[in-house]
């Protein structure tokens, strides 16, 4: 029952239900989680999760694995969130291609304060909420779960060195952001 | 390998995503130079601080929703396929009934036609023996047939065959009456 992706794909495709539990069981927490920190709203993340995966099944009558299955999947989860953050900011002049660092608003404040825990916590959702989209989702696909740049640049539809470049000043950025830390605060 | 390069590939360092011998070089170059040593700590600090960013759970209803909808969605292509099969069924039976019916309408009308004249059909021509028309036709090629005709056209009147007869009586009887006188 340790079905690869793709054989679970195919199955579905003959209409194993049973297969895309699995398929579901196997991906749905990090789906959610994903379009979670991304559009950092849970209901918006569920809502991402389900047209998410009613596509996978859909899809799976002309599923053809070119790629890893995960980067399939992910290239629709990149889609549905985009498409999602674009329908918020309808009207605002900031685009998704747009990959501006803003500027340091309150850098660090005082660079060796101690912080507890959770207003780190906080500081740190608060940095990456500010990153540009395509920034924002590079670093989240590579910090939690562990993408390597060439399937992020599949997903994200760009270069390696494109997905290099955003992922050095996404972590720039939140090192500006969190200032100099002392060890023993995380 | 100067401080900008090392510090432009810190991040591609720390992700691993650099060959062996750059890795190498790297870790190196930040165990001497103070300066690209401070700043690959603070990058990696706050990428670590994204640890506390932890996962959370969905709610357990999100997988009874997907699983719903994908039933529904598994039935809605059920229909797909089985409402255009349904709709060739109905018509093909449409025109089968329909066939049946203008058939049958036919029949009974041709029967009304046929009950009080003869009507030569085609069955009744197909059955006509070849050799009679054959004979026909070279009775056309023969003299004697023409002659017979002409002959025909030109008696006005044939006696009946008593009438003949009674005649052959008459003048046996005559002849008698004549030898006995
Ligand atoms: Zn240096």
């Amino acid at each position: 029952m340790d079905d690869t992706d793709i054989a679970l794909m195919a199955r579905i495709k003959e209409g194993d239900l049973e297969a895309y539990e699995q398929l579901l069981d196997r991906h749905q927490r990090p789906v959610f989680n994903t379009a979670y920190k991304f559009l950092n709203d849970e209901a918006d993340a569920e809502d991402i999760t389900q047209e998410v995966f009613i596509r996978v099944y859909k899809a799976a009558a002309t599923y053809k694995p070119q790629a890893k299955f995960t980067t399939w999947l992910y290239t629709i989860v990149k889609n549905l969130c985009f498409n999602a953050i674009r329908k918020k900011q309808s009207g605002r002049l900031l685009s998704i291609e747009d990959e501006t660092v803003p500027e340091m608003v309150s850098p660090g404040d005082d660079p060796s304060e101690m912080l507890s825990r959770e207003q780190l916590k906080r500081r740190v959702i608060r940095a990456v909420n500010n990153l540009p989209h395509n920034l924002r989702l590079a670093i989240i696909l590579q910090k939690f779960h562990g993408f390597s740049y060439e399937e992020i640049a599949q997903m994200l539809g760009c270069s390696q060195n494109a997905v290099k470049l955003r992922v050095h000043r996404a972590k720039q950025y939140l090192a500006e952001a969190l200032g100099t830390l002392k060890e023993e605060t995380y | 390998m100067n401080c900008q390069w090392i510090q432009d590939n810190l991040s591609a360092y720390m992700d691993k995503e650099l060959s062996e011998a750059k890795i190498s070089a790297i870790r190196e170059h930040v165990r001497n130079c103070t300066g690209c040593r401070t700043e690959y700590e603070r990058m990696s600090q706050a990428w670590n601080v994204l640890n506390l960013w932890a996962e959370i759970e969905p709610r357990p209803d999100l997988r009874k929703k997907i699983l719903h909808a994908v039933q529904e969605e598994k039935s809605s292509q059920w229909l797909q396929i089985m409402l255009p099969a349904a709709a060739v069924l109905l018509m093909a039976m449409s025109i089968y009934i329909y066939v049946g019916y203008f058939h049958a309408r036919n029949d009974q009308d041709m029967a009304g036609q046929t009950e009080g004249t003869a009507v030569v059909t085609e069955h009744d021509l197909q059955n006509v023996n070849e050799d009679e028309i054959i004979t026909h036709l070279e009775l056309l090629r023969d003299k004697d047939f023409y002659d017979t005709l002409d002959t025909l056209e030109k008696i006005d009147y044939l006696p009946l065959v008593e009438e003949v007869m009674q005649n052959i009586e008459e003048e046996q009887r005559s002849s008698l009456e004549c030898s006995l006188v």
